[in-house]
């Protein structure tokens, strides 16, 4: 991930006055006042047809929020005492939830307000680790209910995720009179998930098998990538026809319970992708996801799948997905397509700066979007404990990548608003890299086999709003980074709110080639452009804890110490700034909590390539970062010693 | 109760023993008395509500109390103890009345106080009140129990009690006051750490002591007591010489490298620590000291450090930590001579990342935990807030439940519904076995394990608990001793609450479409009922299981070595291997009540 995170441009004259735009002044996020003594801890959300919000807490009470539009809502306690509950549904007005143990359904009898019956729809096996969260339910087309389930760790070999009981690491798929079938394998810790257009989707967590986060279209018989869950592949009731033994066969399972699975560059084995597994496996219901979301920067722990459903109402984005991310705070936007009948597609971010870890969304009525999380337990960048917000659309467009749609020969992109077509034409406008995530038992993966892809073409519509590009080297199944850097809007001279489409291209399309005349772009280094005098496009929250408030002052050796200005550029290409704060603690520690521990720079260099967890002990496991540069982690090592 | 007098007329030396187990084949444990009000058996019973009905099986093992006009007197141990631990078993007769006091002077009620809501200092584990000197019917302190953990009349009842006794000076003035460092009352923690300024009403004296004789009163009512178990911890605990230290500055692998290096820090400490210079990064700290023994025997050290360290007693190695990032509070027993014992700890850390700690510990036959480290040099890793869960109002709520027997886990109930009354009586339903797998009195759920950071999803009973089968429900004759579980022929549908926020559980067996639920009685017990459509004629409902079973009245049952009685009509008693089980066949209505 080298260029294509490079986020400062050089702005014409005349546009020295604006700041440049954010996040906030296209998508307003409101704080719902909960009332106090009430630990909300959302874990799951659902609307109901009059408009009431109902949210549930992972300490078992299900609330209804009525007027949760006004200044005032209402929170009334609907049921209380159920086992940690992670999701909620409504189905003809009646709710729905899953418990650590079963789905259960509430229901009023009495219209007193409360619940007063407590139906065990299905009650699922379950072994008591702590880690055995269930997920759901979301609603099929055909009225079932579909539930995720998480898997258990081992105790000596604690990272090791394990199904210890049927079914967990699946997804179940129960009938509204409580038959249960076992619809597929492979999950680890599936609390994204989402119904859309009848198709049921799960995100899981970056972890062991899974190199990052990521969302799939689950089908049945699909196996997604972790193994444990195949220790009931055989069961009668399976669908799912992949078998553990074939993964071994080409991935060491490095499972000596003794000895915890670091990660390795060169392998015995051939390095492999879940990609490539399911091209060496074919048959057997591998899914590689259908769109990555790479972590550190579209999230740590994806959450909530949802689609924008309000045609119009929420914004430009009609039809697409998002994608909520504990850890980060924040939601991504997805873009689907179709290629050779799978779902893949791009990933953008969209909003940060919420006030705790997204967890669950759920339309308003008023194409406003509530959103609900909680973080206890696993630390994200908003603060707080737990929090309910509203996002509302202020009617304002911003300039966006509308999409990014997989041609035979690079990429078409559509922009929300007309593009400067001069900028647009230019190859040297655009940035396009792609890399893969390594497919092992370790820990997640550091981006691998990154790699330039030259762009060779650039066609733009009459009306300015698409833009074709033609992009040499492209890789099925490798994640491709497309920056147009240097590409403004038209009026106004915006840049792209969000600079970066990250289009996981399972498959190329066949089709004919855009009719231009290829040219040579200039090397990198000649685009590549950090001007240290204008502020970072970043999200709100984050630029006003990470801009310094001043200049420190300089010490012996300031003069081989970078500016603040370039190591927030360094900071943020890098994807630092998604888990690290100056001064306040974050998903990780803050600059000025890690410079007290006066590492040398080789020290923390080391420490950067290959964290050591036990130095933070109440912090969420740092991902290696040995992509990044070895001189810029010096620069940002030796820059991070001076903060105070 | 009136103050009596006492004078000390004997002082008999004691032999300083660990653990002393009374098995109470004779009275020699205490001194005659003069009077045949305490008598030995083999076991009694009382009944549950008939007023100080005891019959007894004639034997030893059991002491018993049987007053009678002009036949009623106190007991006296024949030993004296200053700081000491004692645990025993009693049952009381409906409406009686008697007392326990350490060193004779500082009395834990014993009284009937089944159904008591809101106990007072004069309830079952109070800490009774002091009197007004002087004073004609002024009483002051005294100490309510936390929760009201008595059992009803007629069940076996424990009471572990860890009493500190007063500290003189030389001149014999009191430096500090006798405590009651914990009292436990069948599990459930009823006082910590209460000073008490003085004797309480009807001590042995108002002058207070560094020994006194157990007593016990025997002058309110019948009472039965065993299995007293005594552990005499009044020695001087270990003590450190001072202690010399070396510190050698830098990054070391092992201690190897310290032979060959000059310390660059040297010097003499009160105590253990791991601070004793302003390098705390990476040091490697030799701490060379002597233990001070007062009776040889076996010793109990505890001991977190940070780093890799070494531990030697006595010349030999005890324990090696040979890994730096290992951080775990160790136990080990040690077998140590009385007198002067070497004792070195070295310790290496080269981790600059992480905090330093130093703790050790050390207790003994006869003296507590006592710690040898600095204040400072020994921070506890955890703060954790407690969080807890009431049940003011009737609630039920949803957990893992550890359910516990001798305090080991014997099962984790994972689709467990706890159900929690403003009467604080208490249960865990597992739907799985459609059983109570456990009930218990006081206060309702601490919920910190599973709301305190990630949590792993259970809570635990904050009372007095009773354990009881963690079997299925339902059975057949066949298998009426085998622990099966209801498995896929039970079908859980969920639970029902009512106007009153009581919960009905609603399953399905065999085709059989059961309502199962469980009220509470009187404020005093639990009754469960169970209404079964189309029973299956071959099945049994098991009410309980037990070492034994004792039927005690027309309809009541005193289960398991008379922990908790079962009523019931029409039951019948199986018996198998070392156990006995209370059946009732599944009819349309299966009525039953648990008395504890």
């Amino acid at each position: 991930m080298k260029s294509n995170l490079l986020i400062l441009l050089f702005l014409y004259s005349f546009s020295v006055f604006a700041q440049d735009p954010t996040e906030n002044d296209y998508y307003r996020i409101a704080k719902i006042a909960i009332p106090e003594g009430i630990i909300l801890e959302a874990g799951g959300m659902a609307t109901m047809s009059n408009g009431n919000v109902v949210v549930s807490s992972r300490r078992g009470d299900v609330y209804i929020v009525e007027s949760p539009y006004s200044s005032k809502p209402y929170f009334r306690k609907f049921a209380t005492g159920l086992h940690e509950i992670l999701g909620l549904a409504i189905k003809d007005d009646i709710i729905y939830c899953a418990q650590r143990g079963e789905l259960t359904r509430l229901m009023d009898k009495n219209n007193d307000g409360k619940a007063d019956k407590y139906e065990t729809v299905y009650s699922w096996p379950i072994s008591g680790h702590y880690h055995e969260y269930s997920y759901g339910p979301k609603i099929g087309p055909d009225g079932s209910f579909y539930v995720t389930a998480n898997v258990a760790f081992g105790n000596s070999d604690w990272w090791a995720g394990k199904s210890l009981v049927p079914w967990r690491g699946w997804t179940m798929k129960i009938s509204a009179d409580g038959k249960m079938e076992p619809f597929a394998a492979g999950m680890r810790s599936p609390c994204g998930i989402g119904m859309i257009n009848g198709d049921f989707f799960y995100g899981d967590n970056q972890g062991d098998w899974q190199g990052s986060g990521f969302i799939s279209h689950v089908e049945k018989g699909d196996f997604l990538g972790h193994p444990a869950s195949l220790a009931w592949a055989d069961n009668p009731n399976s669908p799912v026809k992949m078998r553990k033994e074939e993964i071994f066969s080409l991935v060491d399972p490095r499972d000596n319970p003794r000895v915890k699975p670091e990660y390795v560059e060169k392998e015995a084995l051939p390095q492999t992708t879940i990609f490539d597994m399911s091209k060496a496996i074919p048959g057997k219901g591998i899914k590689p996801p259908a769109v990555w979301l790479p972590h550190g920067v579209l999230g740590v722990s994806t959450s909530e799948i949802i689609a924008d459903e309000t045609k119009g109402g929420f914004g430009p984005f009609s039809g697409q997905l998002f994608v909520g991310d504990q850890g980060m705070s924040k939601i991504a936007r997805v873009f689907l397509e179709k290629v050779n009948g799978q779902y893949q597609g791009a990933a953008f971010d969209f909003r940060s700066g919420f006030r705790s870890g997204v967890l669950r969304m759920s339309w308003g009525n008023d194409h406003s979007l509530f959103v609900g999380g909680t973080n206890r337990g696993w630390g994200s960048i908003g603060n707080e404990a737990f929090g309910l917000e509203r996002l509302i659309f202020t009617g304002k467009m911003p300039f966006e990548m509308k999409s990014v749609k997989a041609m035979p020969d690079g990429f078409e992109i559509e922009f929300t608003l007309p593009v400067n077509k001069k900028l647009a034409a230019d190859v040297n406008n655009y940035d396009v890299s792609s890399f893969t995530y390594k497919y092992h038992p370790v820990y997640g993966s550091p981006m691998v086999n990154i790699g330039e892809n030259p762009v060779r073409g650039a066609i733009v519509s009459e009306d300015g709003l698409k833009v074709r590009i033609v992009v040499d080297a492209l890789r099925a199944g490798y994640i491709h980074a497309v920056v147009p850097e240097g590409v403004l809007s038209q009026n106004e001279s915006l840049p792209l709110l969000h600079k970066t489409a990250y289009y996981t291209l399972n498959a190329i399309p066949s089709g004919s080639k855009a009719n231009i005349t290829l040219v040579t772009p200039k090397s990198k280094a000649e685009r590549e452009r950090i001007d240290a005098g204008k502020q970072v496009n970043s999200p709100d929250n984050q630029m006003k804890e990470a801009a310094p408030k001043g200049t420190p002052k300089p010490s012996a050796s300031s003069s081989s110490v970078i500016s603040d200005k370039e190591a927030m550029a360094l900071l943020t290409k890098h994807t630092c700034v998604a888990c690290h704060k100056e001064k306040e603690r974050a998903v990780g520690p803050s600059f000025v909590d890690i410079a007290k521990r006066k590492y040398t720079v080789a020290e923390m260099e080391a420490l950067i390539v290959m964290p050591k967890p036990e130095n933070w002990p109440d912090y969420t496991p740092m991902a290696p970062m040995g992509h990044v540069p070895r001189a810029d982690i010096r620069k940002l090592a030796a820059w991070i010693n001076t903060r105070k | 109760m009136e103050k009596i007098f006492w004078v000390c007329l004997f002082w008999i030396p004691m032999t300083l023993n660990a653990q002393e187990y009374i098995p109470l084949e004779d009275l020699s444990f205490f001194k005659p008395t003069g009077k045949t009000n305490w008598k030995l058996a083999k076991d009694a019973s009382a009944d549950l509500s008939k007023k100080d009905l005891f019959s007894l099986t004639p034997g030893t093992g059991v002491l018993v109390n049987l007053p009678s006009e002009g036949n009623m007197s106190n007991l006296h141990s024949a030993n004296e103890y200053g700081d000491v631990d004692i645990s025993f078993d009693f049952m009381m007769s409906a409406h009686s009345n008697s007392g326990f006091y350490l060193q004779g002077r500082y009395e834990v009620q014993l009284l009937d106080s089944w159904g008591v809501l809101n106990p007072t200092s004069a309830d079952c584990g109070g800490i009774y009140q002091r009197f007004k000197q002087g004073k004609p019917g002024g009483t002051y302190e005294g100490y309510a129990p936390r929760v009201n953990a008595c059992l009803a009349p007629g069940l076996w009842q424990h009471i572990d009690i860890s009493f500190q006794a007063p500290k003189f000076d030389s001149n014999g003035k009191k430096i500090s006051d006798a405590k009651m460092l914990q009292v436990k009352l069948n599990g459930a923690i009823i006082h910590e750490n209460v000073s008490l300024s003085g004797p309480t009403g009807g001590s042995i004296s108002e002058m207070e002591a560094e020994k006194g004789p157990f007593v016990i009163q025997g002058d309110h009512g019948s009472v039965a007591f065993r299995h007293f178990s005594v552990k005499d911890l009044s020695d001087k605990p270990a003590f450190l010489d001072p202690v010399n230290y070396q510190i050698y500055f830098g990054e070391f692998k092992g201690r190897e490298e310290l032979s060959a290096k000059k310390p660059e820090v040297t010097g003499i400490a009160d105590k253990l620590t791991w601070d004793l210079t302003s390098n705390t990064s990476q040091f490697a700290n030799s701490l060379k000291t002597v233990l001070n023994i007062p009776t040889a025997g076996e010793h109990r050290i505890e001991f977190e450090i940070k780093g890799k360290y070494f531990i030697q007693i006595n010349g030999k190695e005890v324990f090696v930590e040979p890994k730096e990032e290992d951080n775990y509070r160790r136990t080990l027993l040690l077998n140590l001579p009385a007198g002067k014992v070497p004792f070195e700890i070295i310790q290496i850390k080269t981790n600059k990342s992480v905090n330093n700690n130093l703790g050790f510990w050390i207790s003994g036959p006869n003296f507590r935990n006592t710690a040898l480290h600095t204040t400072g040099s020994y921070l506890s890793a955890s703060t954790n807030e407690e969080i807890t869960l009431d049940a003011s109002t009737p609630r039920v709520f949803r957990s893992f439940m550890d359910v516990m027997k001798n305090g080991k886990r014997i099962k984790r109930v994972v689709h467990s519904v706890n159900v929690g009354s403003p009467d604080k009586l208490h249960y865990t339903f597992d739907l799985d076995n459609a059983n109570i797998v456990q009930v218990w009195k006081g206060n309702f759920l601490n919920t910190t394990p599973m709301w305190d950071d990630r949590g792993d999803g259970s809570s635990r009973p904050l009372g007095a608990v009773l354990t009881l089968s963690p079997h299925a429900f339902f059975t057949n004759k066949s298998t009426v001793f085998s622990q099966d579980n209801l498995g896929e022929n039970l079908l859980i549908k969920g639970y029902e609450i009512d106007s009153e926020d009581i919960p009905t559980f609603n399953y399905m067996l065999d085709g059989a479409d059961i309502l199962d639920k469980t009220v509470i009685i009187n404020k005093k017990h639990f009754q469960r009922t169970l209404t079964i459509k189309n029973p299956n004629p071959n099945q049994l409902c098991r009410l309980a299981v037990g070492s034994d079973i004792i039927k005690t009245g027309e309809n009541r049952y005193l289960i398991d070595g008379k922990a908790y009685y079962i009523e019931v009509s029409g039951a019948t008693i199986e018996t198998g291997d070392n156990q006995k089980a209370l059946v009732v066949p599944a009819s349309d209505k299966v009525q039953y009540s648990i008395i504890w």
